[in-house]
């Protein structure tokens, strides 16, 4: 009972390692920071892992503790509405044309992380909107807003689009 | 569905399509650029993510969990060290169990695991009373358990450090000991730790372990005694 544990657990360590510390190192740019979060999210989920009912939940699992520990030890403040303002502020300020002539990665880093991370959890994670709206503790209309406005964002970062023609 | 509703939708996740969706992209091609477009920026977005990862991160996570840290590693060799200096000079254990290195333990030990269910979890490890279970549970171990005047009694499963145990509860007049019946956990020798003012005895069965967890050395030993290979 205790090896096939262990196994699922030692294949779930080699499945979503990578996958996780690229996640962690978007949320903290830092690689020892984002190692750190990897270790500590493997071995709370190594602790609580008789909880775990469903191993198929477990990717979500791990992303949701990846991201609490990464709240709790960097003391990352929630911003909600204040992102809002965050993202118009950042079209106001002409950053639009900035945006038009650096890559989409710096375009990325330069989202406010309320924006940033649903986009990362949907295109590299491979959540579905209700999934990231679950482990961002977000109602699915929410995510779906900060979805459409971070690729909006990125859109115009790469210079394919000047205007918000798409959704006006 | 018209272009707004469209592109809306492929804003949102330029990867799932309804089939409505797909119909109207079909025909639409201020559409299907678009979806081309978010297309692109997904992949880059993607690319733009995929930083290298350090090599044998994956076997450093899974030696982390196996080894403890530093200050666990002093606490419990501290621990373990004066407990089997004390048990040496009482004479309370058997030579052979004392010639046997005494090694560090750390707080993910299962040994240090047991005497916290017991501790924390000591109201609900029910009686369960199930005789058949509790043989079943021994069996599996390798384990007979000849309990002489000590009365056994089946407490139940429960879980250690991620697997499913059976824990017995070995009552005597003067004394009582829970044992945590451990399978697919081998462990090569006895270990002996105290923590939180109990003594939990780990010794090795034939396909796993069984741990007793009592008030005093002493205990521990004369329970884990009860317990033969059979």
């Amino acid at each position: 009972m205790f090896s096939g544990k262990r196994a699922e657990f030692e294949a779930l360590v080699h499945s979503y390692s990578a996958e996780l510390y690229r996640y962690a190192y978007s949320l903290s740019r830092d690689r020892v920071c984002a190692e750190d979060l990897v270790q500590e999210t493997f071995a709370r989920a190594w602790s609580s892992w008789t909880r775990l009912r469903d191993t198929r939940a477990a990717k979500k699992w791990l992303y949701t503790i990846l991201r609490n520990e990464h709240a709790r030890l960097y003391e990352r403040k929630r911003l909600d509405l204040l992102e809002d303002q965050d993202l118009d502020a950042l079209e106001e300020r002409g950053v639009t044309t900035v945006f038009e002539r650096v890559e989409v990665r710096e375009a990325l880093e330069r989202l406010p992380a309320g924006y940033r991370e649903p986009l990362l959890l949907q295109v590299l994670g491979g959540f579905s909107c209700d999934e990231i709206a679950k482990i961002m503790q977000l109602t699915p209309g929410a995510t779906m807003t900060r979805l459409s406005r971070a690729r909006l964002a990125l859109r115009r970062a790469s210079g394919r689009s000047g205007g918000k023609e798409e959704t006006a | 569905m018209n272009c707004l509703a469209c592109r809306r939708m492929l804003l949102v996740s330029p990867r799932e399509q309804s089939s409505e969706q797909l119909a109207h992209i079909a025909e639409c091609e201020a559409c299907a650029r678009l979806l081309d477009e978010l297309g692109d920026v997904d992949r880059q977005i993607e690319r733009a993510t995929l930083v290298p990862v350090p090599d044998g991160l994956a076997h450093r996570i899974l030696l982390a969990r196996r080894r403890k840290p530093l200050w666990g590693y002093s606490m419990a060799a501290a621990v373990a060290l004066v407990t089997g200096i004390s048990l040496m000079l009482s004479g309370i254990f058997d030579r052979t169990l004392l010639l046997t290195p005494i090694q560090a333990v750390g707080p993910g030990h299962p040994a240090i695991a047991a005497i916290s269910l017991v501790v924390d979890d000591r109201a609900e490890l029910a009686q369960s009373g199930d005789t058949a279970e509790m043989d079943h549970r021994l069996k599996e171990l390798g384990l007979k358990l000849k309990a002489g005047n000590v009365h056994a009694y089946y407490g139940g499963k429960c879980h250690l450090s991620g697997g499913e145990c059976g824990l017995i509860v070995l009552d005597a007049p003067d004394a009582r000991a829970n044992v945590v019946l451990v399978p697919g956990y081998p462990i090569p020798e006895h270990v002996l730790v105290a923590d939180r003012r109990m003594i939990a005895l780990a010794s090795p069965a034939k396909s796993g372990a069984y741990i007793v967890v009592a008030d005093s050395p002493k205990i521990a030993r004369r329970m884990q005694k009860l317990f033969t290979r059979g």
